[in-house]
Formats: structure tokens, sequence, C-alpha cells
């Protein structure tokens, strides 16, 4: 056994450095990136958009980080939690006409080899738009459950947690999401 | 990475990476605060220089598990496999020792509220890996009344880990697990917590070192 096989965790608060958090968020960051940006490029095809949406989750992350618990759930469970909240932010500027108050941090003009980069990821998003889009139905909390299970692939757990409720709440939502789904393709065949 | 990716990252350390100096984790708090954790890779097992109470042996080889107990007077809880748990507490049970093995995962929903006033003056005066075994060394004395010391016991394909806590009460049926040290990511997921790594320290069994954790706060 090496000795650097051992390793100590201080009791009662983790004593992490400066560099051991930002190697943290690092690792976070390039881990859960591409399905944020996914996240929100099933919701616009925008190449800035989607920019500013996704920028704006990962400062909220960095610039709280440090109330981030890994114990209580996984990053990505969080960071969908922040980007929810980032978009209904969104929604409510675009309501408002405020989009021109995007806070600093979230508005960086793209070169290029960025928007060429996103374009593609939003081309890649086509067929989870698509079914966004059929869900157009459902009532939004109940469209968030079945993309964060389905198209993301958290479990019904990360999904409760990502959107503040609990467990069966979620069950629920997924439950009358499938059924009305269901019954929309049925009816459509119908309709053939 | 993509350009995007690389290009916010960058952007993101120079207008916020100095936050992430200045941010003060919350503990882990009422799941798991005071634990510990060693991680050992794999290899024989060894106790020199002290008592042997109890050791139970897997497949005719290395032991299970070994509780010992020091000249200082200190209680020493081996374990190099989780079968070794039900004999190590069957041996601290037989000696009276307020302290219980238990299995540590992900899938414990168990609340583990650390007794705050064991941080005072910490039961635990070294944890360390010897061998393939994780190991903890106490003071059952110096655990409050009523208090139990939780060893939280989980195996690995190479390793097995090893976290102390003292909780107010009987020990719970099992422990959340730890989130993930460093470079152990699990489930595709980042680490997520980094430790100190701590330098060789004293050697028990002049095999192998023995690594000591700083008391706690």
């Amino acid at each position: 056994m090496s000795p650097e096989a051992s390793i100590e965790i201080k009791a009662g608060r983790r004593q992490l450095s400066a560099a051991g958090l930002a190697a943290e968020f690092e690792a976070v960051y390039r881990a859960n990136v591409a399905p944020i940006t996914a996240f929100f490029a099933r919701r616009s095809r925008d190449p800035q958009v989607v920019a500013d949406l996704t920028s704006e989750t990962f400062v909220d992350a960095i610039t709280s980080f440090g109330t981030f618990d890994p114990a209580r759930g996984a990053a990505r469970v969080w960071l969908f939690g922040i980007a929810r909240h980032v978009y209904i932010r969104h929604c409510e500027r675009s309501n408002a006409g405020r989009d021109a108050q995007l806070r600093l941090a979230g508005r960086r003009v793209l070169d290029a080899d960025e928007v060429e980069d996103l374009v593609a990821r939003i081309d890649a998003e086509q067929p989870g738009r698509e079914l966004i889009r059929r869900w157009g139905d459902l009532p939004p909390a109940e469209r968030l459950a079945v993309e964060l299970v389905d198209i993301v692939g958290l479990t019904t757990k990360e999904a409760a947690a990502a959107l503040g409720v609990s467990s069966g709440a979620l069950r629920i939502r997924l439950f009358r999401a499938r059924a009305k789904l269901r019954s929309s393709t049925q009816e459509d065949t119908g309709d053939e | 990475m993509s350009s995007f990716e690389d290009q916010l990252f960058a952007d993101l350390m120079r207008e916020h990476g100095g936050e992430l100096a200045t941010a003060h984790r919350p503990a882990v708090g009422v799941r798991w605060g005071t634990g510990r954790r060693v991680l050992v890779a794999a290899g024989s097992v060894g106790l020199a220089g002290a008592v042997v109470l109890g050791v139970t042996t897997i497949g005719g080889g290395s032991p299970a598990y070994a509780v010992t107990r020091g000249s200082d007077g200190t209680i020493t809880v081996s374990l190099r496999d989780i079968s070794g748990v039900k004999g190590a507490n069957e041996q601290l049970r037989k000696l009276g020792v307020p302290a219980v093995a238990v299995p540590m995962s992900r899938d414990c929903d168990a609340r583990v509220v650390p007794d705050d006033r064991a941080r005072g003056q910490d039961p635990v005066t070294a944890s360390s890996g010897i061998g393939g075994s994780g190991s903890v060394t106490f003071d059952a004395g110096s655990i409050p009344a009523g208090d139990t010391m939780v060893l939280g016991a989980q195996a690995s394909d190479q390793q097995v880990s090893l976290a102390a806590t003292v909780v107010r009460g009987p020990a719970p049926a099992c422990v959340p697990d730890l989130p993930a040290i460093g470079g152990n990511a699990r489930n595709g997921e980042a680490g997520t917590q980094t430790g100190t790594q701590t330098g060789p320290g004293r050697s028990t069994d002049g095999s192998g070192p023995t690594v000591r954790v700083s008391p706690a706060r």
C-alpha cells in the first residue's frame, strides 16, 4: 500500500483548499456542461440564448459552490435545479421585455467557432425539441418531469430533488403526463 | 471539450474563480459530519505491538477483522473484509466497548447526527491503512456516556473504506456513504470531495505505513 492511498477528511467541516475547490468545480463543470447546454438547446434555437442561459447557470453554480453539499445529492441534480430557475427567470425577462438586462456575466459575444459549436448542439437536440413541442399541451411542471426522467435520464428521486418536490409528487406528475401522452397518441392514430 | 465549453470555463474562472478561494463549504453535518475515511489498497494484515483480542480469517487466509487493545489502552478495529463486521462487533460487545461497525452505503437513509460533545476530546486517535484493512484506533474512555462510536465499513474490489464518528445513543443499522473522494469518481459522476493527503507516518507492523489522522475540530 502506498501512503498516497490514504486520504484524510478532517472532522466537521471539510477543509478544502482554494485549489481543491477549484479542481472540484472544474470536475463538476466538465461532467455536466454538455447536458446543461442540451437542456437549453431543447428550448431555443438561438445560439446566443443557449450560451447566455448556460453561462448564467454556471455563474450561479460557481458563485454558490460553497453551499453545494455533495452529501445531499449529485452535482447534476443540483445543476438542473439551478438551470430550471435560470430558465424561469429567462421567461419572465422575455415576457417583460427585459432581455437586455441580462447579467453581464451571462452575456458574452460569441466568436464564430463557438457559434458553430452551439449550432451543432442545437441541431443535435432537434428530436428532443420536437418531443417537447409535442408535449406542449402538458402543464409545464409535468413536461419538465417527463423531460428530466425520459430525456436527461435522471431517476425519479433525482428529478424530484431537481424540481424541489417529493418523490411521490414527481411520480404523480410522471403518471399523469404519460397517461395524457398515451391518450394523445391514440387520438392521433385514430384520426388517421 | 468544445470551443464554447472551454471558453465559458475560462471566463468563469477569470470572473469568479476568486470566489472559490473564499468559499466555505458547510459541514457535511447532520448526515455524516465527523466521519473520516481511510482508503487502502489490498495487501496483508499485520498488527504488531498490540494485544490481539479477536481475529477471524477469511478462507483460511488473511484476517477478516481484528480487534486489538494497545499498550495505552486504546482499541483498534481493523476490517479487511466486510464479513468481519459481525465478528468485530461481537468482540467489541464482549469488551464492553461502545463501538459498532455498520455497513456504509449510498442507499442508506439513516440520519446520522454526530455528537458535538465528542469534538472537544476526539476519541479517535488514529486511522490507518494497514495492508488491505481500514483501521481505526480510538480511546473508548473518551466516548461520552450514552454515545456510540460508529464505524462505517464499505468494501470495493481492491479497497476497504472505514469511517468513524460518535453519535448519541445507539448506532444506526447503516450509515450513508460519504461522497466520492478526490479522483475516486463513482457512477460516472465527478469526484465531489477532496481530502487532504497525509504523508507516511509510523509503521505499526514494520511492513506498511500508517497514516495518522488529525484530531477532530
